[in-house]
């Protein structure tokens, strides 16, 4: 802060000083009622004056702009570093924990190839089975992240692992946002074109926020608390402590956790990802598991999720919909909505708004307090639309980092 | 022609004022737009806290977050009603 502050004041002195000198010689001579061996200098500097900012406009707004950018990119700079800096520090400490040590140069490297790890997307030449090749895809990257982050920490609980894998997500997220402004940035300085540098300067504020709540949630997930997405899988765990007989069905689906509760004689089988751990569980198999092996005919399927508000609205505000309130790339909302097409199952969601800086960092009072009301609402879908002895399916969508079940 | 001269140094000074005074109006104004952002973002920081519950008698307890804490666990922490442990129900940022 303090660099740019001096950067700042050091141009505008350099600039005000050569626009001085220059009003200074044109006032002079002005003054002086110009001597005629000057006049042709003094007209050549006034012509000069008004169209320089013409012919060279372009010279001009790259370099304000790339000095505006160029000031971000170090401010992106310094946000990946210092989650980078977080992660390994976890992971350090872990070890020493442990009493088992490992080199900071290896844990770096580690960290920094999982950073760059690429994922191809399958070609949409031909779109059959298109949702199953993302869904192989996105389940081999998840178990790639989780294998080599536990190679750096053998001795760790899943749940500190599964952590460390979110946030080792996130920044990679981050170090591609700085890759790809650092490109553009790039690209219009190396062919003197200002326009893809205006792209990155309107999109400079909402690229910001971003970055915030990403660092913001490589912070939370290394200390494992709650965060705003939470919200779903906090509503299913704070539903189940007001169940009767709530009872786990076992399973051989990876990080989700399905149990069978009674509420005012209907069944009601909550579905939510295996905490405390960050993982976001497999729903939409969960579903599947309970509707095609269990052979459970459910009435109507609830799903509460996080949802982003927009601007001018609260946080926390409650909403209904219909469909499947899920995120993602739209794998298992697929998945979900197909299943649910082909047994003819409505579907109800439920809504918590929220921005995206509060979905991805620690949980606001804010929304601890919409997910009681969601609990309340909740009941009154499950009343108004099943009747005793129905069977209900509700899903608390979200990532369950910090809340267990 | 010193009266000439004379003339030229006023006039140069005076130029060289008004930079000087456009200059320290920018170095302020800036200075007070950077302050700004710096108050704005210690402003933001929030402190979070747990809290804990009997899941007998409702009595709730509410401290700082430590680390390794989790909604659903089962705490040291003892209910001074019925000596229950205590349940964490919530971790929120104030």
């Amino acid at each position: 802060m303090i660099e740019t502050f001096i950067t700042h004041v050091k141009n505008h002195i350099y600039v005000s000083v050569m626009i001085g000198e220059v009003l200074t010689v044109l006032v002079m001579e002005g003054v002086m009622q110009t001597a005629s061996d000057n006049w042709f200098f003094i007209l050549l500097l006034w012509i000069l004056l008004f169209t320089i900012p013409f012919l060279f406009s372009d010279y001009i707004q790259l370099w304000r702009l790339s000095y505006t950018i160029s000031n971000f990119i170090n401010f992106l700079d310094r946000i990946v570093t210092s989650s980078f800096t977080s992660v390994v520090n976890l992971i350090e400490q872990l070890l020493k924990s442990e009493r088992t040590s490992e080199s900071r140069i290896r844990i770096e490297s580690s960290i920094k190839n999982l950073m760059e790890l690429v994922v191809i997307e399958p070609t949409t030449l031909e779109t059959q089975g298109l949702v199953k090749k993302l869904k192989l895809l996105v389940n081999f990257y998840n178990d790639k992240l989780e294998r080599d982050v536990s190679l750096l920490i053998p001795n760790a609980e899943r749940p500190i692992i599964q952590n460390l894998v979110n946030a080792v997500e996130s920044l990679r997220v981050l170090n591609y946002i700085y890759k790809t402004v650092n490109h553009y940035y790039r690209l219009g300085m190396k062919y003197r074109n200002p326009y893809p540098l205006v792209q990155i300067y309107v999109l400079m504020p909402f690229i910001k926020e971003v970055v915030n709540a990403l660092s913001g949630a490589v912070s939370t997930f290394l200390k494992g608390q709650p965060i705003g997405d939470s919200a779903g899988p906090l509503t299913a765990f704070k539903f189940l402590k007001q169940c009767k007989s709530v009872n786990e069905i076992k399973h051989t689906i990876k990080d989700t956790y399905i149990c069978l509760c009674e509420f005012e004689d209907r069944k009601v089988y909550v579905v939510k990802a295996l905490g405390p751990g960050g993982t976001v569980g497999h729903l939409d198999d969960a579903l599947l598991y309970l509707i095609e092996r269990s052979g459970v005919k459910p009435k109507v399927i609830i799903t509460v999720d996080a949802a982003l508000k927009l601007e001018g609205e609260k946080t926390g505000i409650i909403t209904e919909g219909i469909g499947v309130a899920i995120g993602g790339l739209g794998i298992e909302k697929f998945n979900i909505e197909t299943i649910a097409t082909k047994y003819g199952i409505p579907l109800y969601a439920i809504l918590i708004k929220m921005s995206i800086q509060e979905a991805l960092t620690t949980m606001p009072k804010e929304v601890s307090i919409a997910v009681d009301q969601v609990i309340e609402k909740l009941k009154e879908i499950i009343r108004s639309v099943t009747k005793p002895g129905d069977e209900v399916i509700f899903i608390g969508v979200g990532n369950t980092v910090g809340v267990s079940q | 022609m010193e009266q000439g001269i004379a003339l030229n140094l006023v006039v140069m000074m005076f130029v060289m004022m008004i930079t000087l005074v456009i200059l320290t109006i920018t170095y302020f104004a800036m200075r007070r737009i950077i302050f700004q952002e710096i108050m704005r973002q210690v402003q933001t920081v929030r402190k979070v806290m747990t809290i804990l519950e009997c899941p007998i008698c409702r009595y709730s307890l509410v401290r700082e977050f430590k680390q390794g804490d989790y909604v659903g666990k089962l705490c040291d922490e003892y209910c001074p009603r019925d000596n229950n442990r205590l349940i964490i129900t919530s971790i929120i940022k104030e």
